[in-house]
């Protein structure tokens, strides 16, 4: 009996074994396409030069939509993604664009945005544009973004609500993933390289 | 640093020596300021409060020598979206602490003036009174203030 127990025992380990082995060398599963985010959008570049969903290809590019008047969440996100994309050898920096986008338009011009994103790298990409432009990208990328009052007086000091996400786009330009702006910086750099 | 920066500050580092905090009951650890671009009108400060009283404290106002304005700041997140919401008053219990720090509680910092840059070192005070319009920081007889380092997160 305890024979015969035994070796059912022994076929069943076989058998979970060998469901186990193929994973062992299956290849990591590709990021799955967002087909749900993006589309056209028309936008103008620090540089005051026209950007569109053409100028995301061939680059990976690393997206996040923000204000530069954001004291906290914004900085912190911007410093963290270029600390990621600072990471990579330099033959795989030049494959990959950090983005942002604001949409703040009234305040963050061309201009601005150059000098501003300067201060992180000179190779940040920053988009703004008239606000119907700045909504229109932002509703392509389900990015919610809500202006909120200020108190009398202190009008110049106002603040947005947002969210937060900072996207992964492939070299076609498609939405492969999302990242917390709190994200795990080996997750995200791990994510990146499995796309180059 | 124009002489008369200077001069604040050097008055403020005298005021901060010959004026010991023992009186109070709060002290400020582990303070520091988000470097931001030159350009930047906004930036962020973050720190430790500790109460070493018996009696609970209410932070009621913040200032820096650095910026017009500054109020402290808390994230909440609804509908999908995160939202700076201002915080009249912080309560720090008696012998507790509470902590400032990217993504949670952080002191704004508005209308900076001049910005620092990293590096620099920054007038950070709390007072348990509400604010007074247009006080300096390091005015104020129930204030606590630290000296905080501009630097990168």
């Amino acid at each position: 009996m305890n024979v015969a127990v035994g070796r059912i025992t022994a076929i069943f380990t076989l058998f979970a074994l060998s469901l186990l082995l193929p994973a062992c060398s299956e290849p990591r599963t590709e990021l799955p396409v967002n087909t749900r985010l993006g589309g056209d959008f028309s936008m103008v570049d620090q540089d005051g030069k026209p950007f569109g969903p053409a100028d995301l290809q061939g680059k990976l590019s690393l997206m996040f939509f923000g204000f530069t008047q954001c004291p906290d969440i914004c900085p912190a996100t911007l410093a963290r993604t270029v600390g990621v994309w600072k990471e990579l050898t330099e033959r795989q920096r030049e494959q990959v664009q950090v983005v942002f986008v604001s949409f703040d338009p009234q305040r963050d011009t061309p201009a601005y945005l150059k000098e501003y994103l300067a201060f992180f790298d000179p190779g940040v990409i920053g988009l703004t544009g008239s606000a119907e432009q700045v909504a229109s990208m932002a509703r392509g990328y389900g990015v919610v973004y809500l202006q909120e009052d200020t108190q009398p007086g202190r009008e110049q000091d106002y603040l947005f609500s947002h969210s937060d996400f900072v996207y992964l786009l492939d070299q076609q330009g498609r939405v492969r993933k999302l990242f917390k702006s709190d994200f795990d910086g080996e997750e995200l750099i791990n994510d990146v390289r499995s796309l180059l | 640093m124009t002489f008369v920066a200077c001069f604040k500050r050097t008055l403020v580092a005298v005021a901060l020596i010959i004026a010991p905090q023992a009186y109070a009951e709060l002290v400020i650890e582990d303070a520091w300021v988000r470097a931001v671009p030159p350009n930047s009108r906004t930036t962020a400060a973050y720190f430790t409060v500790r109460n070493t009283g018996a009696e609970e404290q209410t932070i009621a106002a913040v200032r820096s020598d650095s910026a017009r304005e500054a109020e402290i700041h808390d994230w909440v997140e609804a509908g999908g979206r995160k939202q700076m919401v201002r915080q009249d008053q912080v309560v720090v219990p008696a012998g507790g602490q509470v902590v400032l720090q990217s993504g949670g509680l952080h002191m704004m910092m508005f209308r900076l003036d001049p910005v620092p840059a990293p590096g620099d070192k920054v007038l950070l005070c709390i007072d348990t009174e509400a604010a007074v319009e247009g006080q300096p920081a390091g005015e104020s007889a129930t204030e606590v203030c630290a000296e905080a380092t501009v630097r990168h997160p």
